[in-house]
């Protein structure tokens, strides 16, 4: 049987390590997150890049 | 400055992680857990270690944010420097400074401790009847002089050694816990070691984790690669929350693993702990495993003597900071003339770490080391507060953390009680602390006259204007012999495609050596630059540019990205160097984001008859491009050469030279097919008819390193005349090449 103090010190253990893996979750989510955001503004700015060089060359053309 | 600019990502988040694990078990584990056991208990040190890592997960998950927004600056001080400046900035320096050098101590001691106890078990060794403690400090002492010379001498770059001392470190620990684990399975009895769990009560366990909290540190060396790193806004925190876990499961078994180890009954398990001091850990695993002993003694050499270098290379690099920042005498930031290393900070870095070895206990220095690291991260996690919440706004995360301000302010209070807790375990590590805290309070008011420092330029534009668009033809020079036979080809390339030209020279100084202080070795790259263009014929746009890095690869990748160069000239002498197919910076250099073209110079410069050997391919049609430029400039002929392996027929390969016939078109060329089974015989012997031959890469498999593949480059190295290589960036494939390859 587990004393007392082992019964605490297991708790802490298991709780500390868990808080652990669950920040490490939430962070790995929380990169994911802005990774996603960034590309979609990188791909916004192309977009827009690639309609204004369209546009530039249907105007040349008339 | 050189990291404003994408440069030759060349670390993976493979690459951070053994980065940081390779400074976390930098030595401190080795000591500090068996004499935290001895005042802890077994239970005590292992919940010490979970809670250990929580509260650096917390600190790194701060170095995280910060390092994900600021990937330039890299450094506890700088960060602290950045949110408070003024007092609070040169205490974080001056007390940064202090840790990597009492770690060091620290590191030389662990080192020495553990060769001493491999001796102690040898017949030799006894009958010497030299004092242990004796021989201890002096092999500090030695291992600490071989180091320095080391850092000296400028060879601070380790590359895949380091890497490998990591996988040998986490590796053996990792087996020595899972041994352990099964151990325990057959030997359920052992379990009875933890009966007596915090012998000593729960404060203790606080002492413990103060104790042992500098084998928690060391990952932010992950942040100083932020401009190495590919994809560094997701690599680098990745890499340091995923190595505080991995470490501190690893410590975890290692612990359990020395605990259940120890030939010892329960209840005097403490105290044989506490009796063996430094070296309890060795002992234990010398009980649990055969040659355990040995392969512990042999981890802990192996993570000392790593760890070692990298403080003393850290702590040179932030005494020089400080004192360039006019914070402390200037004379500190001497850089060595013909070493190009701060070598007064070196030397000064070094008598703290010798006064501190030779004077102080070993449990004084481990508490000093702790000491000082925690009140660095109590700082750094008050500078991620500071810092979100004053620039939040403009700058660009890649991580922010949750839970903000939570988790930082949790990380403050958690860090200040264990640093007052020390006190415990070391009263004299608390005086030592805060008298250097009064030297440093007492600097700082005679120098309370910081200066701003002048930011360097990246790189210094010796002559020439760059218009916006057009071919870029970039001509990497360093050698006088060839730099201007280079420069030649690249301007008729230029000239023929109506294109530019970009000398560029790259001044080098070693990593211990900050890039601002390169522009003092400038003077005879600039002077190469301006013979260079003197000898040029002067139709073409041409611009001189000098740029400063660490490594020539590094400043060359810069200036490609910078200037968006079309092609990179660069000279080879036809010699391999050990280990590499053309040398450390070429072998990198070719791989390089655009087209490149590797000019071996040879017998005479008169161009009338040029081999183009080839069989196809996306290469080979740069290659014919730059046939046709040569052919026309010189008016020279070009003989086209198929070496036909395996007897086809003359139809199909015009067929197949079809594409590159075409780009030849107005150049006196002539198809010629020979049949051979040795094709490298056969070019090089056409190649003695010919004044130049230009061959363009063979395509090889993108996980084969072969750069331009083994035969243009065998042809190039025996062949007398000059030779030039082509190779054309294929974007995505070139890409893989870069990194899997």
């Amino acid at each position: 049987m587990l004393n007392s103090s082992q019964v605490i010190g297991v708790g802490i253990i298991t709780g500390a390590y868990s808080l652990m893996l669950f920040l490490l979750y939430k962070s790995k989510k929380t990169i994911e997150e802005m990774k996603k955001a960034r590309e979609s503004r990188r791909r916004r700015r192309i977009k827009q890049k690639i309609n204004s060089v369209m546009h530039a060359v249907i105007e040349r053309r008339r | 400055m050189e990291a404003e600019i994408g440069l030759s990502r060349g670390l993976s988040m493979w690459h951070l992680m053994m980065m940081g694990m390779g400074m976390m078990i930098g030595a401190g584990v080795f000591v500090a857990t068996g004499i935290s056991i001895g005042f802890a208990g077994p239970g005590g040190v292992l919940v010490a270690f979970a809670l250990n890592g929580l509260v650096a997960l917390f600190s790194a998950m701060s170095f995280a944010e910060l390092a994900s927004a600021l990937p330039t600056a890299g450094g506890a001080y700088t960060y602290i420097d950045e949110a408070f400046k003024g007092l609070i900035g040169f205490i974080s320096g001056w007390l940064n400074w202090f840790a990597l050098t009492v770690a060091g101590s620290l590191y030389a001691i662990t080192f020495a401790t553990y060769t001493v106890f491999l001796l102690e078990g040898t017949e030799w060794f006894s009958s010497l009847g030299v004092e242990s403690e004796l021989v201890i400090k002096a092999l500090a002492l030695l291992i600490i002089a071989v180091f320095v010379v080391i850092n000296y001498i400028g060879v601070s770059e380790t590359g895949n050694i380091e890497n490998l001392i990591t996988i040998g470190q986490m590796s053996t620990l990792l087996f020595i816990g899972a041994f352990a684990v099964f151990y325990t399975i057959l030997h359920p009895e052992r379990l009875s070691h933890f009966s007596n769990f915090v012998p000593n009560g729960w404060a203790k366990v606080l002492a413990a984790m103060g104790f042992t909290y500098v084998g928690f540190e060391g990952y932010e060396v992950i942040a100083h690669a932020g401009e190495e790193a590919f994809n560094p806004k997701e690599s680098i925190p990745k890499a340091i929350l995923y190595s505080v876990i991995a470490v501190t499961t690893t410590y975890l078994l290692f612990a359990f693993a020395a605990i259940v180890g120890a030939d010892v009954s329960p209840e005097n398990l403490t105290a044989w702990f506490a009796s063996h001091g430094a070296v309890g850990m060795g002992e234990a695993i010398k009980d649990l495993m055969p040659y355990g002993g040995l392969l512990i003694t042999l981890a802990a050499i192996f993570s000392s003597t790593s760890a070692l270098n990298a403080t003393i290379y850290s702590s040179t690099r932030v005494l020089f900071a400080i004192s360039r920042d006019g914070k402390l005498p200037r004379f500190i930031s001497k850089i060595h003339p013909v070493r190009r290393v701060p070598h007064i900070a070196l030397a000064l870095s070094s008598v703290i770490i010798v006064t501190v070895a030779m004077a102080l206990p070993i449990e004084d220095v481990a508490a000093s080391a702790d000491i000082v690291f925690l009140l660095i991260f109590l700082l750094v996690n008050a500078a991620v507060i500071k810092i979100r919440r004053e620039r939040g706004n403009e700058l660009d995360y890649g991580f922010m953390m949750p839970y903000f301000p939570f988790i930082p302010l949790a990380a403050i209070a958690l860090q200040g009680v264990l640093s007052i807790w020390i006190f415990d375990v070391s009263p004299t590590a608390w005086f030592i602390t805060l008298g250097w805290l009064g030297i440093g309070l007492a600097l700082s008011f005679r120098y309370s006259e910081a200066r701003e420092v002048k930011e360097v330029p990246e790189r210094e534009v010796v002559f020439g204007e760059w218009l916006p668009e057009g071919y870029k033809i970039l001509v990497a020079v360093s050698n006088p012999k060839n730099a201007q036979y280079l420069a030649r080809v690249g301007e008729t390339i230029a000239r023929a495609k109506n294109g530019e030209l970009a000398l560029v020279s790259v001044v080098t100084v070693p990593e211990q050596t900050p890039l601002d202080e390169a522009p003092r070795f400038a003077g005879p790259a600039l002077e190469l630059l301006r013979k260079v263009r003197e000898g040029l014929k002067g139709d073409v746009n041409v611009r001189g540019v000098v740029y400063y890095a660490h490594s020539v690869y590094r400043g060359i990748l810069s200036a490609i990205r910078n200037k968006n160069a079309d092609l990179l000239v660069l000279g080879w002498r036809g010699r391999s160097r050990l280990g590499y197919i053309f040398g450390s910076n070429l072998d990198r250099l070719v791989e390089a984001p655009c087209d490149v073209l590797l000019v071996k110079p040879g017998e005479g410069e008169e161009i009338k008859r040029i081999l183009f050997p080839t069989s196809g391919g996306p290469h080979s049609l740069l290659a014919a491009e730059i046939a046709r430029i040569f052919a026309l400039e010189n008016n020279a002929s070009v003989t086209v050469l198929y070496v036909d392996t395996e007897g086809t027929e003359r139809k199909r390969i015009e067929r197949r030279l079809e594409p590159v016939m075409k780009l030849l078109n107005g150049a006196r060329s002539t198809l010629k097919v020979v049949r051979s089974s040795d094709p490298k015989t056969a070019i090089l012997s056409e190649c003695r008819g010919h004044d130049l031959a230009i061959m363009g890469a063979s395509e090889g498999s993108i996980f084969t390193k072969s750069l331009f593949g083994e035969l243009p480059v065998e042809v190039a190295k025996k062949c007398e005349k000059t030779v030039f290589l082509v190779k054309k960036d294929l974007g995505r494939r070139s890409w893989l090449r870069r990194w899997i390859g």
